[in-house]
């Protein structure tokens, strides 16, 4: 997969049960507590992934944030991998234009 | 300099960058990539080469143009800090969790 991207790589230690961390980033229910603000995610390979990201409409070019993704990996406790295709694009951008 | 992040709001420029990252090009192959004429294309090379996203090398009466990879790195690590603050929100939900019952 990485052979024609470049890569991002990020290390973080968590102090609490494996089983406890696996359930934040793999359940749909618990994801919200921390990263989108809907989010669908199925437990199986091939699954489908869909996470919406609210924005507060402070001006007309606030706009929710969309991504979808199909998982790729999903061992429990182990390992989860899934693509990321934007649907929307962050305006991130606009901030340095 | 101008800001990089300026240069690569535009969609061709970001085309361009693309391409280069495959391969070194000179104006004249890039330009095969899209539908615009040279002046066009040397108009955004400028533009890339003065944010520093791209490398200039003359070679005889050629000019080649090439991704400058440290660049291009400096802006992804942007973006990797927004990881760091995503993954900070999964550390402090999960050992906020222990303290507790929510």
């Amino acid at each position: 997969m990485s052979d024609n991207y470049s890569v991002i790589n990020r290390e973080i230690i968590i102090d609490a049960p494996i089983d406890k961390v696996f359930l934040a980033v793999s359940d749909q229910d618990q994801l919200t507590n921390w990263f989108p603000d809907i989010a669908v995610l199925e437990k199986w390979e091939g699954g489908r992934v869909s996470f919406k990201f609210l924005k507060p409409k402070k001006n007309n070019l606030d706009k929710d944030h969309e991504m979808t993704g199909t998982v790729i990996k999903f061992i429990p406790n182990k390992e989860l991998s899934y693509t990321w295709n934007f649907q929307t694009k962050p305006e991130l951008c606009n901030a340095y234009a | 300099m101008e800001s990089p992040w300026k240069a690569i709001s535009d969609d061709s420029r970001r085309q361009i960058l693309l391409l280069l990252k495959e391969k070194d090009m000179t104006p004249t192959e890039i330009s095969k990539h899209f539908q615009f004429t040279l002046p066009a294309v040397s108009i955004h090379l400028r533009i890339l080469k003065n944010s520093d996203l791209i490398l200039e090398n003359k070679v005889g009466k050629n000019r080649i143009y090439s991704l400058n990879k440290a660049k291009a790195l400096e802006m992804m690590n942007f973006f990797a800090g927004m990881w760091d603050y995503n993954l900070k929100s999964l550390k402090e939900f999960l050992e906020n969790q222990k303290v507790g019952k929510r």
